[in-house]
């Protein structure tokens, strides 16, 4: 272990300015600075083991820990969102670690079981999501071994959360307690689509919306990875699944979704919107995937050779994200 | 081989993939069509026991005309409004309406995105008069369907635009550069719309005046009027001559919308989309022309989409006349490059007229204000140049190009010229008011993070919640890079025209700058004589001048990173570009934001819901009316003058009109007098004498012993009928010319 810590030092030493960065405004709240500093270490973990790189690793716990979004949220499950990442991309063998794609229902199935101690909404939405991204995978997905895989992992992981996620349905039957929790309009409660865009934190306490920004250096190296698909220098069809995915998670986050055909319908859709609580929470798992993007395009750009250009994209993302932060 | 033919080459017709895709689309589009027939439904109903309610009506989602009958009298104080208790305003689309002594029902659209069990419609007295609902009438219309339709169709067309994309991309293999700038522009565009991703806009001073503008032109168009003259149903049907003073000519894209079935938002929004891909466009395709490299035509183009001028006008002040105006003024730029630097015994130097009339006939047509200032600087730019424009050849094609753009703007400028010379309207009369105070601080012009401040009287408020009156940071920063570069004499490896394009654009940009500050001595211009306090007057605003800065400044970073281009040092142009893309997101990616997060923003939906009067300055009312009098009424008469049947009508009225008294006497209809309009005996056809009468209401003197149905109705002089003719004809002649000369270019090939 002491070893372990020698060797990569430097590498704690940042996860700290990341978590501490990001703490700053919130230094005296001892439960916000630990969710900070676990969300950098678990997401550098997750992130790491994905790329098979520390230092994408690295570089993706900056990205997902100074997302304006997890700032203004303030939800600790955001904490656990990484590992169902690194679950996913084990599943469909996209990641760098061998061992990890043996055991990806494992992985899946631990962040799903620490989410659903952490956030019964949250468990609920990423469940779906990943249920929704298996299908996306079409042919890959539709295999007995995968759709085993799949079965093992809800299975496993609703036996882990079922205690809270069943004291919570339980709950909700109750139209009082069901309809407290829902907002007057649901549908308008989602965002709007001009606020994922946001590079700034303009929204300050007052404001007409949250902050839903997912961090201008993401949206700069998504817009880069979208260049290059478009243009052909990037050849990934594993990360076109992903943005469809994103987009299809956007959308259900966003005020264009009809979520209106299911309020004020029955007890069983109230209680769906109940465990929502609001649109905005299916953003979470997609600006997970969208760190995930940001850090693909990177890894394409080292894989590629020039190292020079590689070097100066990571410099450029490391000084954007610092500088924005810092803005906000 | 040109770009339709190599399409045409592609053969993605004979494809069976292609043909199973068009055959699809062809049944959905015919589906569509039949949806458009048949009959409309109608329910009417009474009021519950409340004698005011209709509740728990049961409709399916369509759009509908809610018209509920009533009596009352008095004006705007009873109020109509729909609700449905299991949907939010997002479904159920309809505002709160005002009810009129002088009217007898509402007629509102609505639209009804779901269906609905538990619809009310309420009349909420106002506490004064009388007010009795009578009963009410939803009909069904078609405008849902062909919302449908054209959505289906907009849907095809980008679909299809995709495939054939695709195949000409496997065939001909499109150029890393050319996907790299549709990527950009596309960037661009997305950023540059955020306010539009919305589904309200922001509230802005003007912004209920163009929406009656818009709203005019549907109207009228509707009412068998073209082009629209006067807005029939503004000021509460009295009408409005705005469109013969205030150029319509783009604005009916955004009436088209209207007319398809969009509520007055959506139109309004999506006629926003139109107006910021124009922007985006023109300023890329002139600024790729000019300095001959599409880099820089991408990087100028989303510097004048992006401007944070553009954003307070469009955007944040609904200033729409200026913010359409915008779009074509980078035409101005690259024509007079053209006409300036070209060389003059070219063949081809006969065409350059061609973008320099297209762009004044334009801004004309959109915006006289930012027409009269383009006309100021191109005073300027020929006073700097006369050398240049006194040779012969270039003399011709200046000639051309203005004689083109007032031939092509004939249909506005006539009706325009004639009530500004024979009427005497408000705008006569505006020469009075001092513009220096309402003048920028330099601060405004240096400052880099823009917010959506509302003030805009600076002398009073300073730059406390000011109004963004500035340029950005980009722009200063790529002033600031040309002048070290002139300084330093480091631009040997520019042409002379493009040095010369820089070092004028800079300096124009610099005055008009100068000249939109409180510091420019606007009151004394303003006092040197009646011509120049008119002018000076009718600016308004002395910020309107920073449209000129962007514009002037856009060329002058344009010119730094030819320069930088043409200098071969690729660091030094990634610094530049990277640079200015930081600045465009400090300065103006942060106004959109902020607007995004902090403007407060409005939902109308049908005409109702913008009011019925809004006039903004009443600039176009004639002289001396009074728009507060003007509310619906029956024909007032004297002298024993009986109206019976009276009927009003779009731009005019009918009645019949009998005078039994031995004098002469009169009838005032609730219309706003302007020249055109006539009174007609129907049956002998003789024309009888109308005029502006009490408070400029359309009066009609009626003979003694007459009886008979008269007809109120606006006429175009058939001297603006010739205008139109001269603008088609001209329209004609330069298609056909420019058709056949490029004809015999090609066969030249």
């Amino acid at each position: 272990m002491r070893a372990y810590l020698k060797k990569n030092q430097v590498h704690i030493y940042l996860l700290l300015v990341i978590a501490g960065l990001v703490s700053l405004p919130v230094i005296s709240d001892g439960k916000a600075v630990v969710i900070n500093l676990a969300t950098a270490i678990i997401a550098y973990g997750c992130l790491g083991r994905i790329f098979g790189n520390r230092e994408l690793g690295l570089l993706g716990s900056m990205l997902y820990t100074w997302c304006p979004y997890r700032w203004s949220d303030g939800n600790p499950a955001w904490v656990f969102v990484p590992i169902v990442l690194w679950g996913i991309v084990s599943f469909y063998g996209e990641n760098q670690v061998e061992k990890d794609r043996k055991r990806s229902w494992l992985i899946l199935t631990a962040g799903l079981g620490l989410l659903a101690f952490s956030s019964v909404t949250l468990f609920c939405i990423i469940v779906v999501s990943v249920l929704l991204f298996f299908c996306l995978m079409g042919k890959e997905s539709f295999c007995k071994e995968k759709v085993l895989s799949l079965v093992k992992t809800l299975g496993v992981s609703l036996v882990i959360g079922g205690y809270p996620l069943v004291s919570r349905l339980l709950q909700l039957r109750d139209p009082a307690i069901a309809g407290s929790l829902i907002p007057d309009n649901f549908r308008m409660s989602g965002a709007y689509p001009a606020q994922y865009l946001g590079l700034f934190s303009t929204a300050e306490e007052g404001a007409k919306y949250p902050e839903l920004g997912m961090g201008a250096a993401v949206l700069f190296l998504v817009l880069l990875y979208l260049w290059g698909l478009f243009t052909g220098k990037i050849k990934d069809s594993f990360g076109k699944k992903i943005l469809l995915w994103i987009l299809v998670l956007l959308w259900m986050g966003s005020n264009l979704f009809p979520w209106d055909l299911l309020q004020n319908k029955n007890l069983l859709f109230s209680i769906v919107l109940a465990v929502l609580q609001s649109p905005i929470t299916w953003v979470i798992p997609a600006y997970g995937a969208l760190v995930w993007v940001a850090c693909r395009v990177l890894q394409k750009l080292r894989d590629s050779g020039d190292e020079k250009l590689y070097k100066t994209m990571v410099a450029v993302t490391v000084l954007v994200a610092f500088v924005m932060n810092r803005l906000g | 081989m040109g770009t339709f033919a190599k399409i045409k080459a592609l053969q993605v017709n004979k494809q069976k993939k292609f043909r199973i895709l068009l055959a699809v689309e062809i049944l959905l589009l015919v589906i569509g069509v039949l949806g458009l027939l048949g009959k409309n439904a109608e329910y009417q109903y009474y009021p519950d026991d409340t004698g005011v309610t209709f509740s728990d009506i049961f409709l399916s989602r369509g759009t509908y005309r809610v018209q509920m009958y009533y009596t009352t009298d008095t004006n705007m104080k009873n109020t109509m409004e729909v609700t449905a208790s299991d949907m939010g305003q997002e479904s159920l689309r309809i505002n709160t309406v005002s009810l009129f002594a002088g009217w007898d029902h509402t007629d509102e659209e609505m639209w009804l995105l779901r269906d609905t069990e538990q619809l009310s419609v309420h009349a909420n007295y106002g506490e004064e008069g009388n007010l009795q609902i009578h009963s009410l009438v939803i009909k069904q219309t078609k405008a849902m369907n062909r919302i449908y339709l054209f959505c289906l169709f907009c849907l095809f067309i980008a679909v299809n635009g995709i495939w054939i994309y695709r195949e000409y991309d496997k065939k001909y293999h499109i150029s890393m550069e050319s996907k790299t700038v549709t990527f950009l522009l596309g960037v661009t565009f997305v950023f540059s719309s955020l306010p539009l991703m919305l589904d309200y806009v922001w509230f802005g001073g003007d912004l209920t005046y163009h929406l009656f503008r818009i709203e005019g032109i549907r109207d009228g168009i509707l009412n068998g009027q073209f082009p629209i003259r006067i807005s029939p149903e503004w000021q509460q049907g009295y009408g409005y001559a705005s469109p013969v003073f205030y150029g319509e000519t783009l604005l009916y894209i955004a009436a088209l919308f209207r007319l398809i079935g969009f509520s007055v938002i959506t139109s309004y929004r999506l006629f926003l989309v139109v107006v910021t891909v124009m922007t985006l466009w023109i300023a890329y395709f002139c600024y790729k022309r000019i300095f001959q490299n599409p880099y820089i035509g991408v990087l100028c183009g989303a510097l004048q989409t992006l401007a944070v001028h553009r954003t307070h006008k469009l955007y944040g002040y609904s200033a729409l006349g200026e913010g359409i105006g915008m779009i074509f003024l980078p035409l101005l730029v690259y024509g007079f490059y053209k006409v300036f630097t070209e060389d003059a015994n070219d063949k081809n130097y006969g065409r350059s007229w061609l973008p320099l009339t297209a762009g004044f006939a334009m801004v004309v047509q959109s915006h006289l204000l930012t027409g009269e200032l383009a006309g100021l600087f191109t005073i300027f730019l020929c006073v700097v140049l006369w050398k240049r424009v006194f040779r012969l050849k270039t003399f011709i094609v200046l000639a051309k190009a203005a004689i083109y753009s007032v031939l092509l703007s004939a249909w506005f400028l006539v009706p325009f010229v004639d009530y500004m010379l024979t009427g005497d309207f408000t705008i006569h009369h505006v020469s009075g008011r001092l513009i220096q105070d309402r003048g920028g601080f330099v601060a405004h012009a240096l400052y880099t993070f823009y917010e959506n401040g509302t003030g805009i009287w600076f002398n009073e408020t300073g730059m406390k919640d000011s109004s963004p009156a500035g340029i950005g940071i980009g722009l200063l920063v790529g002033l600031g890079l040309f002048g070290y570069l002139l300084v330093a004499e480091k631009m040997k490896g520019l042409s002379k025209e493009m040095k010369a394009l820089g070092i004028i654009s800079a300096a124009f940009g610099v005055v008009s700058l100068i000249m939109s500050l409180g510091a420019f001595p606007w009151d004394k211009i303003h006092s040197l004589s009646q011509l120049a306090a008119t002018l000076v007057s009718s600016l308004q605003f002395p910020n309107r001048l920073i449209t000129i800065t962007n514009i002037c400044l856009i060329t002058t970073v344009g010119v730094v990173a030819k320069y930088l281009w043409a200098a071969e040092n690729k660091n030094r142009l990634f610094a530049f570009m990277a640079g200015m893309v930081c600045c465009m997101v400090l300065s103006n990616v942060y106004l959109l934001e902020d607007g995004v997060e902090r403007k407060n923003g409005v939902k109308i939906y049908n005409a109702q819901g913008m009011g019925t009067g809004y006039i903004s300055g009443a600039e176009y009312l004639p002289y001396g009316a009074d728009a507060t009098l003007f509310m619906p009424h029956v024909p007032v008469s004297d002298n024993g003058v009986m109206v019976e049947g009276y009927e009003k009508k779009s731009l005019g009225a009918e009645a019949y009109v009998t005078n039994m008294g031995e004098t002469e006497g009169t009838v005032s209809f609730a219309i706003l007098y302007y020249k055109g309009y006539h009174a007609y005996d129907v049956y002998s056809g003789e024309e009888l004498n109308c005029y502006a009468g009490e408070n400029f209401e359309v009066t009609v003197d009626i003979p003694a012993g007459f009886g008979g149905l008269v007809e109120i109705r606006f006429e175009s002089p058939w001297y603006w009928r010739a205008g139109e003719m001269v603008t088609l004809v001209s329209l004609l002649s330069v298609m056909v010319s420019a058709g056949l000369k490029k004809r015999k270019r090609e066969e030249g090939v």
